[in-house]
């Protein structure tokens, strides 16, 4: 059976385009039982969170589905005791990362646009990129080693006399969600950096020459050009990095903090981690975790949404 | 013609059947090992090839990528634990394991494993579990020889203070006397910031030595009750003693967020005097400043008791005589029989030397009935200590091991340790009856996915939280301030009810142990 489209063509049936394209079919179900099983399967183990799950000998599916339902038990206790401190420090220490790691990568690909040494330019970015590379755990040492009482730091702001006497960063709370904002975007702006660059490089060139033409300064060329090309990518990285607000790390406060500031470093993974892994509170950790994801997508949802009306650019 | 091709075909045929069960007959069994301590060690050494040749068994070992607990605890969620696990005992994974039904009863091989029953003792019957029956077996069990905490000192410093001869005096010093030292260090050295560093407490505990110089136990037991340390009337005497030490600049103030690089870094230069902590935590650090300083720049163990002390034979902190680690064969394994003759075998003296001592006749021998080390494997060792280990595979697989002498010879269970160098001399002098049994205390806490063992854990966080803030107060009153408000926050917490619960493990251990508490007041 056919159809006829607005384009007075002539469009086949389904049955008959499924069979026209059986081997595209065929070519996609790997990926589709990929993401099934490795995507969708364990989202099973999300149940875990309304029950009183305790393994056992009798299989990991029994245990789950015969685990004694306890409803809302775990949230109401997580509502109850943790809640308020560990979305203080959730946010705070998220909030502090947005406001540093966003706009650094776009001011560095900006900034790296506009030079015109190929080689410096090439340096700056090798640079600012290597530490992506470089796991937390050496990350966080050399953030411990640099910010420790006789450290770098300290003896670069006593040496300059900007202070008398010597600051214990890892003393004090709240200096540690901007200790973690800090190396958040140190590690990740070279990274970023390379996603706007590539938007850059985009840019019709004539669009440049012309703005030169009619008299447009550097700072006005980025200003009424760059920016506002790259825009989509802004918003869609912008609508990313809110989708992972509560994502805030994990590694770099589990390494770099220490109890006397355990009530300032502990975030959702961290806690998460603390109760669910390390002590074997199953369905505790995946009540938590189950938490942070379903806030996490309301906010991705709402980003959207909000970028999609200021922009007409949406990532969906 | 056609018969005989026939006949040859099935010949052919029956052979190629036949060759894999008589390769499989003569295919040694296959153990799986998880062992949390093997780190990136390969069981490939000639005291592993040993080992595999005497049991018969092959063992595939299973190493921890990242944290052992958090792949213990994986393994058990997924239920894809391996034949044998090596878990740390003073956690709570053991009896996780124990509750999810996860490792088979020993104590129905017990009949088949002598060795075992020989060696353990009476450790056997304080590692049962609470329905009476024996799930795992201590590794490093017994009273230990080896001594544990106590103030390590730099002993060019001790010298240049108090003289050779106090400094080399095996006489304790008192805390008044120990505190003046600390003191006129810090006034010699001005610039110095830190003349005492002490390790990492870790968690829900106080620092072993101040714990220990006020008599606190793991728990407070009173009247037939077992309270958290916090109810002790001696808790704030140790928190003000070290508050007055934070507060006079004589502790190092950043002594909670140390790591152990930042620990040994602090500790390899000049402005130290003191390390709080066991003896061999300094044997980095000593090593560099032997090579870069002089040759007394290094920390050597000395006894701290409190001024008002009747006996220098004072118990400074708490070590268990079951041991560090749980070895427990999981339901998984396969082949049971095959596991407990190769953990009787590893159990047995033989087992032992051959683990601690390396191969008979190639690493040691008998010397008129004394076990001797063979040419200068000890000096090699004390050289390039984790070289020399991981060549000869001795000490390399620390399983099953008893603290003791050799009943026949008197010799220690680790052959390194036959010979003393300057730190374990003073250790060994200096430490003697440091440390109390702690074993009651162990694992008393509640453990899984339950609202008791929420709650345990929310008071711990709640301690963990308070404890450095009282230690880092800047005056008495704000310092009892927090005490007061963390007692507060960890009643919110639910402690009462956790030491109720905690209360009746406790005296259903004593009574299966069938004894009195250790430490009540």
């Amino acid at each position: 059976m056919t159809t006829v489209t607005s384009d007075g063509k002539k469009k086949k049936s389904l049955k008959a385009r499924l069979i026209d394209q059986k081997y595209l079919f065929l070519l996609m179900i790997p990926g589709v039982i990929w993401v099934l099983v490795i995507c969708y399967a364990p989202m099973t183990g999300l149940y875990m969170a309304f029950t009183n799950y305790r393994p056992s000998q009798n299989g990991y599916f029994y245990d789950l589905f015969n685990a004694k339902f306890v409803g809302l038990q775990w949230f109401e206790y997580f509502f109850s005791k943790d809640f308020g401190m560990i979305m203080r420090n959730t946010l705070a220490t998220s909030f502090l990362t947005l406001l540093f790691s966003f706009p650094a990568p776009i001011i560095l690909a900006v900034m790296l646009n506009e030079l015109r040494s190929v080689k410096m330019k090439k340096f700056i970015q090798t640079a600012s990129y290597l530490p992506y590379f470089i796991s937390w755990v050496i990350a966080a040492n050399i953030f411990l080693t640099f910010l420790s009482g006789g450290g770098l730091i300290n003896d670069l702001l006593m040496s300059l006399g900007l202070i008398k006497e010597r600051i214990l960063f890892f003393q004090h709370g709240p200096y540690f969600w901007w200790i973690i904002a800090i190396a958040n975007t140190w590690k990740g702006m070279g990274y970023n950096a390379i996603i706007y660059l590539s938007a850059i490089s985009g840019i019709d060139e004539q669009l440049y020459e012309a703005a030169s033409i009619d008299g447009a300064s550097r700072v006005k060329r980025i200003w009424h050009i760059t920016l506002p090309t790259i825009r989509p990518t802004i918003s869609i990285l912008l609508i990313l990095a809110i989708g992972g607000i509560l994502s805030t790390g994990f590694e770099q406060q589990l390494l770099m903090g220490n109890n006397a500031i355990l009530n300032y470093s502990d975030v959702l993974d961290t806690y998460a981690y603390r109760y669910g892994l390390a002590k074997g509170m199953y369905s505790y950790g995946t009540a938590v975790g189950l938490f942070k994801s379903i806030v996490s997508f309301i906010l991705v949802m709402s980003a959207n949404k909000i970028t999609a009306k200021l922009n007409d650019s949406a990532l969906f | 013609m056609k018969k005989l091709v026939g006949l040859m075909l099935a010949v052919m045929m029956a052979l190629t059947v036949m060759l894999p069960i008589t390769a499989m007959a003569e295919e040694p069994v296959t153990i799986s090992f998880f062992d949390k301590n093997s780190g990136v060690r390969t069981f490939d050494d000639p005291v592993a090839k040993a080992l595999e040749e005497r049991t018969g068994i092959k063992l595939a070992l299973e190493s921890p990528s990242g944290n052992p607990g958090e792949k213990l605890s994986l393994m058990l969620a997924g239920q894809n634990y391996p034949d044998i696990v090596l878990m740390d005992r003073g956690s709570d994974i053991v009896n996780q394991y124990i509750e999810a039904n996860a490792l088979v009863n020993l104590s129905d091989y017990l009949d088949q494993m002598p060795n075992v029953v020989a060696m353990y003792g009476d450790t056997l019957n304080k590692t049962r579990y609470t329905d009476g029956n024996n799930y795992y077996l201590s590794n490093w069990y017994g009273y230990d020889p080896d001594p544990v905490t106590g103030f390590i000192c730099r002993y060019d410093y001790m010298i240049e203070l108090v003289g050779q001869e106090r400094a080399d005096s095996a006489e304790p010093f008192r805390w008044s006397e120990f505190k003046a030292l600390l003191q006129k260090f810090k006034d010699t050295n001005p610039d110095v910031t830190s003349p005492l560093v002490i390790g990492d407490p870790g968690s829900g505990i106080i620092n072993g030595m101040f714990a220990g110089m006020n008599s606190l136990y793991p728990y407070y037991v009173h009247e037939g009750k077992l309270y958290f340390t916090v109810r002790d009337p001696q808790f704030m005497d140790a928190i003000h003693q070290m508050n007055e030490l934070y507060r006079e600049g004589l502790l190092d103030p950043e002594w909670t967020s140390n790591n152990q690089e930042l620990r040994n870094q602090k500790l390899s230069n000049n402005g130290v005097f003191a390390y709080g902590g066991s003896y061999w935590d300094t044997w980095t650090p000593s090593a560099s400043l032997l090579a870069s300083q002089n040759e007394n720049a290094e920390y050597l163990a000395y006894k701290v008791i409190p001024d008002d002390a009747t006996s220098a034979d004072l118990p400074l902190s708490g070590r268990s005589s079951l041991g560090w680690d749980a070895i427990a064969i999981t339901k998984n394994c396969k082949n049971v029989e095959a596991a407990v003759k190769f953990i009787d075998y590893c159990a047995s003296q033989e087992g032992q030397d051959l683990l601690l001592w390396g191969i008979e006749g190639q690493d040691w021998e008998f010397v008129n009935g004394v076990r001797t080390p063979i040419g200068d494997i000890v000096a090699r060792y004390q050289a390039d200590p984790s070289n020399v280990v991981d060549q000869t595979g001795i000490t390399k697989w620390t399983w099953f091991v008893k603290n003791d002498v050799h009943p026949d010879d008197g010799t220690t269970c680790r052959i390194w340790f036959n010979e003393k160098d300057r730190s374990a001399t003073f250790a060994y002098r200096n430490l003697t009856n440091g440390y109390y049994d702690s074993a009651e205390f162990a694992n008393l806490e509640p453990a899984g996915s339950t609202l008791e063992a929420l709650m345990y854990q929310g008071v711990i966080d709640v301690f963990d939280q308070y404890y450095p803030r009282m230690v880092n107060a800047p005056t008495v009153e704000q310092c009892d301030a927090l005490y007061n408000e963390m007692v507060s926050a960890m009643e919110n917490a639910g402690m009462s009810d956790i030491e109720a619960y905690m209360t009746d493990v406790y005296f259903a251990r004593l009574a299966l142990w069938g004894l009195e508490p250790v430490a009540s007041k």
